[in-house]
């Protein structure tokens, strides 16, 4: 799945390369982020990334081989599309069923590599900028997710993706995983843009992708792509690895904990 | 003030689990419980993951229960024998339980069943206390005269082998009712994070006689140990023990348990009897409300590891 996108990105930058050479001018994008790595901490409660761009040369665009025919040819501006997804996960989906009066998790569904994260920010509706065909081949937006979803889970109904992998899409939502901000990146002056990237404290660790994909008038001009590093630090980052990488050292650890606690709490009320 | 919990993973209110612990530790205190059958619970309503609210009360009871077992053996008010007996019995309980929760965890239905054995145990326990305590209360108020228990009755406990002598508890029966309720309350702390005190308790006193003045101690014994193991156990199997949640608990328990036990003094025992009956029925109707009312979302998400099975 992953060396399958790879390649597709690696096709469009070829395809984005050659565009280049012949003549068009190249759209350059230059992006940074307002940090790039993030520590969760004891005290975390979610935060905010800023992503912000420069698009270069867009005043010279309209030139080239491709004849300007749109409406709003005058001063039409660049759409950004910015993809945020975070490491993928093993999800396994089910669904209560009433049962003897009692609901019940039943008809579970594996799925891979369900992104533990997923937001879409853009200057306005994806479906606006470019065609569905192009946003499900680049993986962009919910629909093409869940597509790709029903496609690893082998949950189409009527070759539509079904209820599990639609599910999946809601419950990250509601959980503030996953989000779809249409008007989120701001465009100043048609050069410059902005995001707010949001990270909710349940976030997942390891390295997110943050993709941009600049739009003109329906075409992809370039995509850029940068890291973001989440990571468990200070007590968390111990608690957690002691958890995991030792975890019988971990539990007579916490046993230890609760003995001296209890003993010491006792001593100190015994006094009065 | 938020705090992150490490295995958990949700940010919590510092003062809202600190707060919980003392209420509950307040409770334990007055009524001479544990109180894991209402910690667990509370910790699963205020969106802790029910296996690792389990797992974590489990080690908070090691810290409420290490001084009281403590201070009983210094008093020698532990049947150190009968102790090591039902441990034996508790040591297989747990074993099997942690095992039975992590096959749950995959199956999907360790919500299900640790709500389940809530509903019933607490459902249960809370009615049958509830008719007692009221029975007693109206009991004393007609001023009726209670027929005095028949001790010393033979039942069917003494015709079963594999017969040890108790000496502190002056007792000479099978070790296999003991083994029998040490596995049950193994297996209950496994799967509830619970000591299991309010059902070794009333078998120890009405199945084994087991003379009142040692009962406390010798479950207190065996809760620490079978804690304590299905802590180690929940941490190395499911790893669903979350140290920093287990702390704020303890600090909030200890300092609760200080004030229920001086309130507990002014009040009669079947009074106490009947409210925490009344607690552990309210507790059980919320959950077992949860389980049948109509769901808002009818689908539930798990992780699992291991990409190809």
């Amino acid at each position: 799945m992953m060396s399958q996108f790879i390649l597709k990105r690696l096709v469009l930058c070829l395809v984005l390369f050659l565009l280049g050479v012949s003549g068009a001018s190249a759209q350059d994008v230059i992006t940074d982020l307002s940090k790039k790595n993030i520590p969760i901490e004891w005290n975390f409660t979610g935060t905010q990334i800023i992503l912000f761009g420069v698009v270069d040369g867009v005043e010279a665009a309209p030139s080239g081989s491709q004849a300007v025919t749109t409406e709003n040819s005058g001063q039409s501006k660049p759409d950004v599309i910015i993809v945020v997804r975070g490491p993928n996960k093993n999800i396994m989906a089910r669904q209560k069923k009433r049962i003897a009066g009692i609901w019940i998790n039943t008809d579970p569904r594996k799925f891979n590599n369900v992104p533990g994260y997923y937001s879409v920010v853009s200057t306005r509706p994806i479906q606006e900028i470019t065609t569905v065909s192009e946003l499900e081949n680049l993986g962009i937006g919910f629909d093409a997710l869940a597509l790709r979803l029903a496609k690893v889970g082998g949950t189409f109904v009527n070759n539509k993706p079904g209820a599990h992998s639609q599910a999946i899409i809601r419950i990250m939502k509601q959980d503030g995983l996953y989000s779809e901000i249409p008007d989120g990146v701001n465009l100043i002056g048609g050069k410059l843009f902005r995001a707010n990237i949001a990270l909710p404290a349940n976030i997942p660790v390891g390295t997110f992708d943050a993709i941009v994909y600049l739009y003109k008038e329906g075409k992809l001009l370039s995509i850029t792509s940068q890291s973001i590093y989440i990571q468990k630090q200070g007590v968390e980052a111990l608690v957690y690895s002691l958890a995991f990488d030792y975890p019988f050292f971990y539990g007579v650890l916490a046993v230890m904990l609760a003995v001296f606690s209890g003993l010491v709490a006792s001593a100190i009320f015994k006094k009065d | 003030m938020q705090i992150y919990l490490p295995i958990a993973e949700i940010s919590v209110n510092l003062f809202m689990i600190l707060g919980m612990g003392a209420a509950v530790g307040f409770l334990s205190g007055m009524f001479g419980v544990g109180g894991g059958f209402l910690m667990t619970p509370l910790l699963i309503f205020s969106g802790i993951p029910p296996a690792v609210a389990v797992a974590t009360e489990a080690n908070q009871i090691v810290a409420s229960s290490v001084s009281g077992a403590l201070a009983q053996w210094k008093r020698g008010n532990v049947d150190i024998r009968m102790g090591v007996v039902l441990l034996l019995g508790g040591i297989v309980g747990s074993l099997f339980g942690v095992q039975l929760v992590k096959l749950l965890r995959e199956w999907g239905q360790v919500d299900l069943i640790i709500s389940l054995s809530y509903v019933t145990f607490l459902g249960i326990i809370g009615f049958l206390m509830l008719i007692e305590s009221v029975n007693v209360i109206l009991k004393s108020r007609s001023k009726a005269v209670t027929t005095a228990r028949k001790s010393g009755q033979h039942n069917w406990i003494h015709g079963l082998p594999f017969k040890m002598r108790f000496h502190r508890s002056k007792l000479y029966i099978s070790a296999i009712p003991p083994i029998l309720i040490g596995a049950c309350v193994g297996l209950l702390a496994a799967i509830m994070g619970v000591g299991g005190g309010f059902i070794m308790v009333p078998a120890m006193i009405y199945l084994l006689k087991v003379p009142t003045n040692v009962v406390v101690g010798t479950s207190l014994f065996q809760i620490v140990f079978v804690t304590s193991l299905v802590t180690i156990l929940h941490a190395t199997q499911n790893q669903t023990v979350d140290a920093v949640l287990a702390l704020m608990l303890i600090v909030g328990g200890v300092i609760g348990a200080q004030f229920g036990v001086r309130a507990g003094m002014k009040l009669k025992g079947e009074q106490l009897r009947a409210i925490l009956a009344l607690l552990v029925l309210v507790v059980c109707f919320r959950m077992g409300l949860d389980l049948i009312t109509t769901p808002k979302e009818f689908f539930s998400l798990s992780q699992y590891w291991g990409g190809s099975h």
